[in-house]
C-alpha cells in the first residue's frame, strides 16, 4: 500500500508539476508551475459552469415531462463517451511505455503495487471528467426533483464508478490497437489512423443517437428506451440512483466493479508483455548508402517538425478532429441536409447570418487544431539541438508555424469550397469563409507558440502531459471560446460582411505584431529556454 | 578558437555554477576539462555552445561573440551533451541528413562525409535503423557523425568516450588528433583521467565554478600524474 501510495503520488506531483514548483531554485520554473495549477483550476471552473448551465437547459425541458431522472443518464453518457475517448488516446502513453518503466522494474517493487499506480493515474484523469460533469449536473436534478437523502449517498457512492466500464474498454481498445502495429514501422501512422477512425465514428453514431434531443416533447417515454440501447449502464445508473430501482443500480455497480477488475487483471498479466512491446522497435536490416539529397533549412526543420507531429497518435488526433469534423460537416451538410438547411434559413429569414456564422464556427474548428501550442514543449530533452544548431531562430519558429498550417489550412479550403458551391454562398460569404479561418489559424497558430514559449515544459515522462493537459492548449480552448462568443454577439447584434471582417482583422493585426515581436527576439526567447 | 572571460553562471543568483572562469582554446589544442560532479564542467561547456545564457562575462567563438552573433558562432562549433538525446523518430541517416541540411552540405559532400565516418564506427549498414530502436552508444556514434560532418573549427564535447566500445574510443581519439592537426580545436570534458593525460594538449581543472588550474599538461602535473595532480588541488 505505502509503495502504491508513493507512486502514485510522484505520478501525480509530475502531472501537476508540484515537484518543480516546490524545489526547484529557477523562478521561471516555480512561476510557470504555478501558472499550470492555476489554469487547471480555471479550467475545472470552466467544466463546471458549463456542465451546470447545460444540466440546467435539460432539466427545464425534462421537468415539465416528468423525465428527470433522464438528466444523470445523459450526463453520464456524455461522461462515459468522454472517458472512453480520453483512455482509447492515453492507453498507450500513460498505461504502458512511460520513461521511468526501466527504473521502477529493476527497483525491488511488487510489481502489482506498479501497475496499480498506473492504473489509478490512468483512471483518475477519467474520474476528473466524471466529477467536473456530473457534480452540477446532480446538484441541479437535487434542485428540481428534492429527492430524499438515499440519493445523494447513491449518487456520491455511484459517480466514481461511471468511468470505469469506458476507461477499461478504452484502455483495452488503446492498448490492443498499439500492440496490433508495434513492430511496424508505420506503426504511429496505424495509430493515428485507427484510433481517429474509432473517434470519429463514435461522435458520428452519438450524434444521430442523439437527435432525440430535438423532440424531447415527443419523445418523453420513450427517451429512456432510446439511451438503454446505446449505454445500458447510463441508464441503470439513472434508474438505481434517481427512481431507487436497486435491481438497476447492482447491476450497473457490479458491472462497472467487474470490467475495472478485469481491466486490473489484463493490465497486470500483461504489463511487463505489453511494455516490451511497446517499446521495441523495427530494425529496417542492412541499410545500404546511396547518394543523398541536400535540402534548405527551412525544408529541414519543417520536415523534423511534421514527422515529430506525426510520430504522436494523440497529437494527431487532437489536433485533427477539429478539422476533419470540419470536413465531414460541411460534405454532410451539403450532401446530407442541403435542402434542409437551405429551407431552415430562408423560413427564419436568416440568410444574412448564414455566411457569417459558418465562417465563425468554421474559424473556431480550425483555430482549436493549432498545433503550435505544444511545438516547443514537445522538444523535451532534444531541445539542446535546436539550439546549438546555426539556425536562425526565425527559421525554427516558422517551421513549428508551418506544420500549424498544413494540420488546418487544407481543411478550412476544401470545407469554404464545399460550403460555398453547395449552399450557393454570395462571393462576400465565401472571402468569408476562407479569411475569418485563415485569419484564425494564424492567430491562434502564433498565441501558441507565444504562450508555448512562456510557458513550456520539457521534463514530461509521455507527451500526454504537454499535447493534451500543457498550459497553452488549456488557455486556446478557454480563450477562443470566449473570444468566438464575443464575436458571435458583435455578428448577431451587427450581421454584416463588414463586422465580421472588421472582427477578423482584430484578430490577425495583433497576431501580425506579436509574429514580429517573436522573430525580432526569437533568438533571445530560445536561449532562456 | 575560444576565448571564455570571466564568465559567471547562476542559477537564480544564489548558486554559481560558474564563477570568474577565464579560459583559451587555440587552434590545434585538444584541451581536457576536468573536474569533479558537480564542478561546473557542463555549466561551462553549455555556455560556450551557446545553450545556456550566462550573467556575467564574454565568450568568444572564433572571433565571434556567442551572445552578440550567436549564428556566425554556432557556423563553426559543434556541441555534443553527455547524454545525446536524438530525435528518436527519425532514423539515423534522416538524422544525419537533418544536421547536413542545417549545414548547407551539398549532396556529394555529406554523402562522403557521411560514408567516412560511418563506415570508421562501423554502423554503416545500421544507419536505416530508427534512432529509438538503437543503444545508447550508437546514439552517441550518430551524434558524433553529425558533428564531424559538419567539419567544424572548434568541438565542444561532454564526456564523450561515456558508452563508447574500445573500438570506437580509438577512432573517436584519432579523429580528434587529426582535427586538431588540421587546426580545429577540441574542448572535452572526461572523468577519465587517464585518457586525458595521454590525449590532450592542454588542460584545465575546475572546482566549484572556478578554474583552479590551466595550462599545458605538462606544466599542470609537473612530474605527477594527472590523476595525483587533480587529487591533491581538489581535496
Amino acid at each position: 500500500m505505502k509503495t502504491f501510495l508513493l507512486l502514485t503520488k510522484i505520478q501525480l506531483s509530475s502531472l501537476f508539476s508540484t515537484s518543480m514548483a516546490r524545489y526547484s531554485a529557477d523562478a521561471g520554473v516555480k512561476k510557470r508551475a504555478r501558472t499550470r495549477r492555476i489554469l487547471f483550476v480555471v479550467m475545472g471552473l470552466t467544466a463546471l459552469i458549463m456542465s451546470a448551465s447545460y444540466s440546467f437547459l435539460i432539466a427545464m425541458s425534462l421537468e415539465p415531462l416528468g423525465q428527470l431522472y433522464l438528466l444523470p443518464a445523459m450526463m453520464a453518457l456524455a461522461v462515459s463517451l468522454l472517458s472512453f475517448i480520453s483512455a482509447l488516446s492515453r492507453a498507450r502513453t500513460v498505461l504502458f511505455g512511460a520513461a521511468d518503466y526501466d527504473m521502477l522494474m529493476s527497483l525491488p517493487l511488487k510489481r502489482s503495487a506498479i501497475v496499480a499506480s498506473r492504473l489509478f493515474s490512468f483512471y483518475s484523469f477519467e474520474l476528473l471528467f466524471a466529477v467536473l460533469l456530473m457534480l452540477p449536473c446532480g446538484l441541479i436534478y437535487a434542485l428540481y426533483a428534492a429527492p430524499d437523502w438515499s440519493f445523494y449517498v447513491l449518487f456520491l457512492l455511484c459517480l466514481p464508478l461511471i468511468p470505469l466500464i469506458p476507461a477499461a474498454i478504452g484502455g483495452v481498445f488503446g492498448t490492443l490497437v498499439a500492440a496490433l502495429f508495434a513492430r511496424s514501422r508505420l506503426r504511429n501512422l496505424f495509430n493515428t489512423v485507427v484510433l481517429m477512425t474509432l473517434v470519429i465514428g463514435l461522435f458520428a453514431a452519438s450524434m444521430f443517437s442523439y437527435t432525440w434531443i430535438e423532440n424531447l416533447g415527443e419523445l418523453a417515454g420513450g427517451l429512456m428506451g432510446n439511451v438503454s440501447p446505446v449505454y445500458p449502464f447510463a441508464a441503470w445508473f439513472a434508474q438505481g440512483v434517481c427512481l431507487g430501482d436497486f435491481g438497476a443500480l447492482f447491476a450497473f455497480a457490479l458491472s462497472s466493479l467487474a470490467a475495472a477488475a478485469l481491466f486490473c487483471a489484463l493490465a497486470g498479466l500483461g504489463f511487463k508483455r505489453f511494455n516490451s512491446l511497446l517499446s521495441a522497435s523495427y530494425s529496417a536490416g542492412r541499410y545500404q548508402l546511396k547518394r543523398q539529397r541536400a535540402g534548405s533549412q527551412l525544408a529541414a526543420m519543417y520536415r523534423k517538425e511534421w514527422r515529430r507531429y506525426a510520430s504522436i497518435p494523440i497529437y494527431v488526433m487532437n489536433t485533427m478532429f477539429g478539422n476533419i469534423i470540419l470536413v465531414l460537416g460541411a460534405a454532410v451538410a451539403v450532401f446530407g441536409f442541403r435542402d434542409t438547411v437551405l429551407g431552415f434559413v430562408k423560413d427564419y429569414n436568416l440568410s444574412a447570418l448564414l455566411g457569417p456564422a459558418l465562417a465563425l464556427a468554421m474559424g473556431w474548428f480550425s483555430g482549436l487544431g493549432v498545433t503550435t501550442t505544444a511545438s516547443v514543449s514537445i522538444e523535451g530533452k532534444t531541445l539542446w539541438i535546436s539550439k546549438q544548431l546555426p539556425v536562425p531562430a526565425t527559421t525554427w519558429l516558422a517551421a513549428k508555424m508551418l506544420v500549424s498550417f498544413t494540420v488546418s489550412v487544407p481543411a478550412t479550403l476544401v470545407s469554404a469550397l464545399l460550403l460555398t458551391f453547395g449552399l450557393r454562398l454570395s462571393a462576400a460569404d465565401a472571402l468569408l469563409l476562407v479569411f475569418v479561418p485563415l485569419a484564425a489559424i494564424f492567430s491562434f497558430s502564433v498565441f501558441g507558440l507565444w504562450l508555448n514559449l512562456k510557458n513550456h515544459k520539457f521534463d514530461w515522462k509521455h507527451e500526454t502531459e504537454v499535447v493534451k493537459q500543457g498550459t497553452p492548449i488549456m488557455v486556446i480552448a478557454l480563450g477562443s471560446m470566449l473570444l468566438f462568443g464575443l464575436l458571435a454577439a458583435a455578428v448577431f447584434l451587427l450581421p454584416s460582411f463588414w463586422t465580421l471582417m472588421g472582427c477578423a482583422l482584430l484578430l490577425l493585426i495583433p497576431a501580425l505584431f506579436l509574429w514580429r515581436y517573436l522573430t525580432r527576439n526569437g533568438e533571445r526567447l530560445r536561449l532562456r529556454l | 578558437m575560444l576565448t571564455i572571460n570571466h564568465l559567471s553562471k547562476s542559477y537564480n543568483k544564489k548558486v554559481f555554477a560558474v564563477k570568474d572562469l577565464s579560459l583559451h582554446v587555440e587552434a590545434g589544442d585538444i584541451f581536457g576539462f576536468i573536474g569533479q560532479n558537480g564542478a561546473g564542467k557542463t555549466t561551462t561547456l553549455r555556455c560556450a555552445a551557446g545553450i545556456l545564457d550566462f550573467d556575467e562575462g564574454e565568450i568568444l567563438v572564433d572571433g565571434h561573440s556567442i551572445a552578440r552573433a550567436p549564428l556566425a558562432a554556432k557556423r563553426v562549433m559543434r556541441y555534443i551533451p553527455d547524454n545525446p538525446d536524438l530525435y528518436e523518430h527519425l532514423t539515423g541517416i534522416k538524422h544525419l541528413n537533418f544536421f547536413a541540411d542545417i549545414y548547407g552540405l551539398d549532396a556529394e559532400t555529406r554523402t562522403e562525409r557521411i560514408r567516412r565516418y560511418a563506415d570508421a564506427f562501423e554502423i554503416t549498414d545500421r544507419l536505416g535503423d530508427p534512432i529509438a530502436a538503437m543503444s545508447h552508444g550508437m546514439k552517441q556514434k550518430i551524434a558524433l557523425i553529425g558533428a564531424l560532418i559538419g567539419a567544424p573549427k572548434l568541438l565542444l564535447l561532454d564526456e564523450p568516450f561515456v558508452g563508447l566500445d574500445p573500438k570506437a574510443t580509438f577512432t573517436v581519439k584519432n579523429i580528434m588528433k587529426e582535427m586538431t592537426q588540421d587546426g580545429a580545436a577540441i574542448l572535452f570534458s572526461t572523468h577519465i583521467l587517464e585518457v586525458a593525460q595521454k590525449l590532450c594538449s592542454k588542460v584545465a581543472i575546475i572546482k566549484d565554478g572556478k578554474l583552479i588550474a590551466a595550462g599545458a599538461m605538462d606544466e599542470v602535473r609537473g612530474d605527477s600524474s594527472l590523476e595525483t595532480t587533480f587529487l591533491e588541488l581538489t581535496e
